[in-house]
């Protein structure tokens, strides 16, 4: 009886506690689509996520890259201005061109969105880090695909360093509530980053995808270089600036590059909405499909373009980007109507497009007299049609192309005391628009001169900020403190430390660890 | 007595005929059980001297049972002397009346994992008094708590059927998480409510504070647990018990709106007031306008049945049990299309197999078919309603000469005739059909081993399958969001099941006056659900909602996948007393969730508590006022669980986007971040409860009192952080520093008022206080609203549910608007200014029960005070912005400069998106004290008159053991200052960050009920 008791305790007992062995496994119940699944790493995984990388550049995020990136540019600097009236849709476009962003201000420089884009880029990045079970995921294919988002990475970061200054350097995906509160990374630090990887890029991209028809739209090497000679040159860095056009630029500019690449004859191709994609001039490229679907069309044509190309049906909508008398009779007196016929479209003031004038009716900007001629820019594409933008938005958007990294390459030469070789370059340049050969050859001249055909050529591509801070910090306080309306006056009053934005509001509140620009 | 045969053929009103028959040698005895206070006593068990078998009382005390001659009957139930009584030839009818023992709580009480003596209770406890549930048209759980129990809030926040109640223990507890109590019917833990018929349920007990609910842990022991016991067979004779009623619902209130002539001033008004005098265009009469005034309430309101029937057989004997049971519940809703029915099935067993061991197991089906309200705007599904636009809205709002059919295409009309938002309420209601199917099964089983040295072991696995299909049509000819897509048409699958296995062992022992019991236990929990929703647009032919057959298959109505999470835990408790005078009682529970963060996946719940029965002690022995005198301490853990599944992974969201990789733009897929991210460290919200309470009775146990207080400090509450840009996530699930308290007074006093032998009258009558403040660093965070802003907000230093906006300080004798105060003196004026809090400062029930001869008479009282009610109702129907019809109020509008008036002008466009002719800058229509009400009630929530037959002799004659027939009223008549259909109606459901928001609810009916309870 008594060891029947003792058989019937333990039997007992086993079955309350053979329980307790499951533990760990039994409560580690992972989500069907958790990030370190293992079918997401495989081919298809990491196709999907370089898929979304380039997917979010025209969606929501991809804003920065549509027209973002015209408004810290071009609106900022002597360029363009933004045209919205009393009835501002956008306060951040307003207080970008007048210099009265502040600590308060929300965000509307691209934090927001290029972090949403490096995001993903760590995504991919991460989960690539870990072995693989797909069998047809070659080393090669993963190379290729960590060596885009990388490529990717390094835009993104460049284009934030460039408003900011230094930055968070968020290079993976954290999974902790605190990791993901980082401080600020040095400059140097952040431009270490950004060419670490643009050089793997280059040593991981192919120099063209084989039968692929857009090849523009992907990462390739050329455009890694490219982009590496601009950051280059943004950190004053010009012996490695002038190293890495070389290696990009087909012989004809002195390069060893072996890429096919050649201007496009007609400077006003590049912008029009049936010649812009796949050009010979184009190092990368992105392409919208356009019509209703937001995801897919160039969103930038509405806030920009005319409504009409034919300029007949009035636009009700204030533009953000509106190019400054200024910058018109830089072009009209450099005798560069080729160039300033590209970028952008007049209409008359008093006869055709009589609505206008509520929005350009403003005295900084235009003369309100019957004779007035209004400029739209068309680089971000060219019309909508009917008047809204339910169609339309398919132009592509070039943002590496070949003239940009000849003029470079110039600017290196003429930094590294090689003026008389810089000089050619920029007629090859002046060539193609119908432009005599430069006349000046001292060393500043031509430094000037470079700086003068960067902003005929770059007017209202996102270029004109850079260049003018890459010139000189205080050449560009200078000349916004002496910048004038068509009746001479002075809009603005700069302070080197405007130089950057401030750091949005959002993040501070959220980041404890981040801490404003100076001067905000 | 005779030899006897007896053959009944009973037919049952609802039912098939049942047959009965059986055939004894004995004579049979019946009677009824009272106490000495000459209550009828149920449940007392009737055995015989030396035999087995043996029965028990009814709810009335009467019992029947079959014997030998001249054998000895005991009745024992605890709490009363035992008493035997032989019986011979000339006492077939008894009268026994028990006497109560000297301590008067030898009550068992069921508590987590278990049973105790009343007596021995040192937690705080409510015992739901559930004797009326047979004389009410109570059709969940739910509804059978209110007013019942103290510290119990239960608020039915949508009157239509189908839909489920807000139970509040003690007060909202989580910012984000879930308020609902745990459910545990007969041990199993998260049991599905919505499959129990609620005459199948014995008792019903609910643990409030942490030493009573910290057994249960992580699983939302937080917010109380409801422990709820169903009926067992006895070991008797077959029973048949059969519960059928018919009940009659109607609306409790109807609003006054304006006449077709009085709404055409109005709208004339508002053209004048807002500068287009000359033209007023957009008012568009019918022909014959002046002859139609449809009032829509009148039209849309009805009165509607619920049919209840429900059969028990239950019997035993030769150590074993078994009950088996059938239901039947329609309640149509009191607007036309909605209603809901339930089909049960339940059997239930227990068997002894020898000496050692008992096995037992049950099984529940329930089948539910709810006809839902349509969403609140045209296209919205949201079932149950409300919202702007609503049903309810349009039928104030509708227009009162608007036509009720379209001629051109005999449909009902969809256009007020002044081309409005608002369509046509019987439009809305027969456009779209929104049907929910439950099919729930529960079933489970278990042992029980009886071990050596007085331990037992029991092994418990249950689960739960619940499928629910949801289908939802919109027709195009009625529906007209629906009309230019082509008809619109889901149809979705959830299936959820859970598994639960539960092993225990028990010990208890007394050693002289010490009194030991000890349980440990191991559980395991699984739960996995999966769905698939179907669902398309484009329909050739209107009427036949073939998916196949849609144009349009987008993919946000094609969807499909599946969730899992699960649960290990291990607890003990020790129960101790000495003498039932020294109590302890010691609980704590380990328990791993799978929604908890990796880092943190285990938590422990410590709780304790002690008490002190004074009455036992010598130097009490000779005073005669205290009966039973108890005082009680506790403080312990309690938990609840994030909501968010797998707070330790970052997910991946799947998205169809197009980049132009190729000519064509061909779509490809993209993966990125859902945006949430990981956070492995994610804890469960923790609650730590004090509880102070004491127990006492007087004058030999006729009035007793009970009384708690209690402080509940809520922290590591779980918050939804926003994560800055830079990590390249949006937000992550924390827990966030700070509290939520509540704190609260809780009062019971009954008392057996009359205790005539031909008169009895008790009553309890309970109070409590509840007082809630969230005392964290939070962002505001936003709860329900309406157009013109969010009402209901979270903020720190303020209670959960709490109002904000401006403060209207009248209307404006010279312009006709509403001003609003400006107390920081800014010059403006000021929004987000307290406006007062939903949840009340106290609540409560009385309820009485009276008996008179065969007569009884159950009163139930419930009431709230301090509650503000936001009346968005009125921000529709007394707004005056657009052209829709208006309530009756606004009669007295401003018209003039000097009226002096509560009621604003009626402007067109006037609301907060158009200010620019309001001198005081914001528009009479914002969320503003404007719309806030006094919510205090008192509501005679039920009266029940019932009879007993069961004395007459032709009842017994007819093989009836028992018979009542009853007249019930529920919710008939509500005392209150609130303007609107009820006080308890809510928009936001039982979420904590919207609350008392009355914004286009299906109101409560009221309803009489007629029904008869049979026993055989």
């Amino acid at each position: 009886m008594k060891n029947k008791n003792i058989v019937f305790l333990l039997l007992a007992g086993a079955g309350v506690f053979s329980m307790a062995a499951c533990k760990k496994s039994f409560l580690d119940i992972t989500p069907p689509n958790q990030v370190s699944s293992s079918s997401v790493n495989t081919l298809a995984g990491l196709q999907d996520i370089l898929n979304n990388c380039f997917e979010q550049m025209v969606d929501a995020n991809g804003h920065f890259y549509q027209w973002f990136d015209l408004v810290n540019e071009d609106v900022r600097s002597d360029n363009s201005f933004d045209g919205q009236t009393d009835n501002n849709s956008n306060e951040a476009v307003t207080q970008c061109d007048n210099f009265t962003d502040n600590a308060t201000t929300t965000d509307g420089r691209g934090w927001t969105e290029l972090y949403g884009m490096i995001g993903t880029c760590n995504l991919l990045i991460d989960v690539a880090a870990t072995p693989s079970a797909d069998v047809k995921l070659t080393d090669s294919a993963r190379g290729q695909m960590v060596a885009s988002a990388k490529f990717l990475r390094a835009l993104h970061y460049f284009n934030l360093v460039k408003a900011y200054g230094p930055v968070v350097m968020t290079l993976h995906t954290y999974s902790t509530d605190t990791a993901v509160r980082s401080p600020r990374s040095s400059l140097a630090d952040c431009y270490k980053q950004i060419v670490a990887d643009l050089t793997d890029a280059i040593a991981g991209l192919p120099d063209t995808y084989p039968n692929v028809v857009n090849q523009h739209t992907r990462a390739t090497r050329p455009a890694a270089q490219a982009l590496l000679a601009k950051v280059y040159a943004q950190e004053g860095d010009y012996a490695d600036c002038l190293a890495t056009c070389n290696a990009v630029l087909p012989p004809l500019y002195g390069g060893t590059g072996t890429g096919n690449f050649s201007l496009v004859a007609n400077f006003a191709d590049l912008f029009d909405d049936n010649k812009s994609t796949n050009t010979t001039e184009s190092f990368f490229e992105i392409q919208h499909v356009g019509g209703t679907n937001a995801p897919t069309r160039n969103f930038a044509t509405w806030l920009i373009a005319p409504s009409d190309y034919n300029l007949t049906i009035p636009d009700p909508f204030t533009k953000f980007v509106c190019p400054t008398q200024n910058l018109v009779n830089d072009f009209v007196n450099s005798g560069d109507m080729i160039r300033m016929n590209g970028v952008m479209v007049f209409e008359n003031d008093s006869t055709v497009f009589t609505p206008g004038r509520i929005f350009f009716d403003n005295p900084n900007h235009y003369p309100t007299n019957a004779t007035a001629q209004i400029p739209y820019l068309i680089t971000r594409g060219q019309h909508v049609q009917g008047g809204s933008y339910s169609a339309g938005g398919s132009q592509s958007v070039i943002m590496l192309r070949l003239a940009d990294i000849v003029l470079l390459k110039a600017e290196a030469l003429n930094n590294t005391n090689a003026t008389a070789q810089a000089i050619p370059l920029v007629n090859a340049i002046r060539a193609r628009v119908s432009l005599p050969a430069l006349t000046v050859t001292s060393q500043s001249d031509v430094a000037l001169a470079i700086l003068h055909e960067r902003r005929l050529e770059f007017a209202g591509q996102g270029q004109r900020w850079s260049d003018l801070r890459r010139f000189g910090a205080q050449y560009t306080v200078d000349l916004m403190n002496n910048f004038t309306d068509y009746l001479g006056n002075k809009l603005y009053t700069v302070k080197p430390y405007m130089l950057l934005y401030a750091i949005p509001v959002a993040e501070l509140n959220s980041n404890p660890a981040c801490t404003q620009n100076d001067g905000y | 007595m005779l030899q006897k045969k007896k053959l009944f053929f009973l037919c049952l009103l609802l039912l098939s005929t049942v047959h009965l028959l059986f055939a004894q040698e004995k004579i049979t005895v019946s009677g009824k059980v009272v106490s000495d206070s000459s209550q009828p006593l149920s449940s007392v068990s009737v055995s015989i001297k030396g035999q087995r078998g043996g029965t028990t009382t009814d709810g009335n005390g009467s019992f029947t049972i079959t014997v030998n001659k001249g054998a000895t009957l005991i009745f024992s139930i605890v709490g009363y002397e035992e008493k035997a009584i032989t019986v011979n030839n000339e006492t077939t009818e008894l009268s026994v009346s028990l006497s109560s023992k000297s301590t008067g709580l030898n009550d068992v009480v069921v508590i987590g994992y278990g049973t105790q003596k009343a007596k021995d209770v040192t937690s705080s406890i409510s015992v739901v008094n559930i004797n009326d549930t047979r004389q009410r048209p109570v059709v969940n759980i739910m509804q059978q708590l209110a007013g019942k129990a103290a510290g119990v809030q239960v608020q039915q926040f949508n009157g239509a059927p189908g839909q489920d109640f807000q139970v509040l223990v003690r007060g909202f507890t989580s910012l984000s998480g879930n308020a609902n109590p745990v459910y545990v019917v007969d041990g199993i833990v998260g049991y599905n409510i919505a499959t129990l018929d609620v005459n199948n349920i014995a008792s019903i007990t609910i643990l409030k504070d942490a030493s009573a609910t910290g057994i249960y842990g992580v699983a939302g022991s937080a917010n109380g647990v409801v422990q709820i016991t169903t009926k067992k067979g006895v070991s008797s004779a077959p029973r048949i018990d059969v519960d059928v009623s018919q009940s009659f619902q109607s609306v409790t209130k109807k609003l006054a709106v304006l006449s077709g002539t009085q709404l055409h001033d109005l709208q004339i008004d508002e053209y004048v007031n807002a500068g287009h005098a000359s033209d007023t265009s957009g008012i568009r009469l019918p022909a014959n306008w002046q002859n139609i005034n449809n009032n829509w309430q009148d039209l849309l309101f009805r009165n509607a049945p619920i049919t209840k029937a429900s059969v028990r057989v239950s019997g035993g004997g030769q150590g074993g049990n078994y009950a088996l049971s059938v239901g039947y519940l329609n309640q149509d809703g009191i607007l036309p299309t909605i209603g809901s029915k339930k089909y049960f099935a339940g059997i239930t067993a227990e068997q002894n197999l020898g000496k050692w061991l008992t096995i037992g197991g049950r099984a529940d089906y329930v089948r539910q078919i709810t006809h839902n309200m349509p969403g609140g705007t045209q296209g919205t599904t949201g079932h149950g309603g409300g919202g702007a636009g609503s049903v309810t809205g349009a039928a104030i709002a509708f227009s009162p000469y608007a036509a009720m059919k379209d001629p051109s295409t005999g449909f009902y009309a969809v256009d007020n005739s002044n081309g409005q938002a608002i369509p046509n309420p019987l439009a809305q209601l027969y456009g779209t059909s929104d049907i929910t199917t439950y099919n729930i099964v529960n079933a489970e089983g278990h042992l029980i081993l009886k071990l050596p040295f007085g331990i037992s072991y029991t092994s418990r696995i249950s689960g739960n399958i619940s499928d629910n299909f949801e289908n939802i049509i919109q027709d195009p000819r009625i529906t007209s969001g629906a009309a230019a897509v082509g008809g619109t048409a889901d149809y979705k699958t959830y299936q959820n099941f859970t598994w639960l296995w539960d092993n225990i062992l028990e010990y208890n022992a007394s050693f002289g006056k010490h009194h030991l019991d000890v349980i440990a236990g191991v559980t395991a929990q699984k739960y996995t659900t999966q769905f698939s929703e179907n669902g398309g647009s484009g329909f050739p032919i209107a009427g036949i909602y073939s998916i196949s057959s849609a144009g349009d298959r987008p993919t946000s109505q094609n969807n499909g996948g599946y969730d899992m999470w699960s649960k290990y835990s291990q607890y003990a408790r020790l129960m101790y007393n000495y003498d039932s005078r020294y109590l302890l009682t010691a609980t704590v529970r380990r328990d791993g969730a799978s929604q908890l963060g990796i880092n943190n996946q285990y938590a422990t719940f410590p709780a304790g508590s002690v008490g002190w029965r004074i009455s036992n002690e010598e130097f009490m022995k000779d005073q005669k006022i205290f009966s039973d005198l108890k005082i009680r301490a506790g403080y312990g853990a309690t938990g609840n669980l994030p909501s968010s599944l797998y707070p330790s992974y970052n997910v991946l969201n799947v998205s169809g986007g197009q980049y132009m990789y190729d000519p064509g733009g061909a779509s490809y897929p993209g993966l990125g971040l859902n945006g949430t991210a990981a956070n492995p460290n994610i804890k469960w919200e923790q609650t730590n409860q004090l509880n102070i309470g004491g127990d006492m009775a007087f004058f030999s146990n006729r009035l007793r009192a009970t009384a708690d207080y209690y402080n509940k400090h809520t922290t590591n509450l779980i918050y939804t952080s926003n994560l800055p840009n830079s990590s390249g996530q949006s937000n992550v699930v924390v827990n966030l520093p700070g509290k939520v308290i509540n704190h609260g007074v809780e009062v019971t006093l009954s008392g057996e008022i009359l205790t005539h032998s031909a008169v009895t009258w008790t009553s309890t009558f309970n109070i409590s206080f509840n007082s809630n403040t969230i005392k964290a660093n939070i962002t505001p965070i936003a709860g329900g609203g309406i157009p013109s802003g969010a009402v209901s907000w979270l903020r720190d230093g303020y209670s959960i549910g709490s109002f904000f906006g401006y403060i209207s300080q009248g209307v404006d004798p010279q312009t006709g608007y509403i001003k609003y105060a400006d107390p920081d003196k800014t010059g403006k004026a000021e929004n987000n200014l307290y406006l007062g809090k939903a949840l009340p400062t106290a609540f409560g029930g009385f309820s009485n029960d009276l008996h008179y001869k065969n007569f009884s008479l159950d009163v139930l009282i419930e009431y709230a005070w301090g509650n503000k009610v936001f009346n968005a109702n009125r921000y529709e129907e007394e707004g005056m912005y657009d052209l829709t019809n208006q309530l009756s109020t606004t009669l007295h509008r401003w018209k003039k400069p000097g009226d002096v008036t509560d009621m604003p002008l009626a402007i067109l466009g006037e609301n907060s998106s158009n200010q620019a002719n309001n001198p005081y800058e914001n528009g009479n229509n914002n969320v503003s004290s404007r719309y806030v009400e006094n919510g205090s009630f008192v509501r005679l929530k039920n009266v029940a008159l019932s009879y007993d037959f069961t004395s007459f002799n032709f009842v017994r004659s007819i093989g009836v053991k028992n018979l009542r027939a009853y007249f019930a009223m529920e919710n008939m008549v509500t005392l209150t200052k609130y303007s609107g259909y009820s006080p308890d109606l809510n928009y936001g459901g039982t979420s904590p960050n919207t609350q008392g928001l009355d914004f286009g609810v299906y109101p409560l009916a009221r309803a009489i009920t007629f029904g008869l309870n049979v026993g055989f």
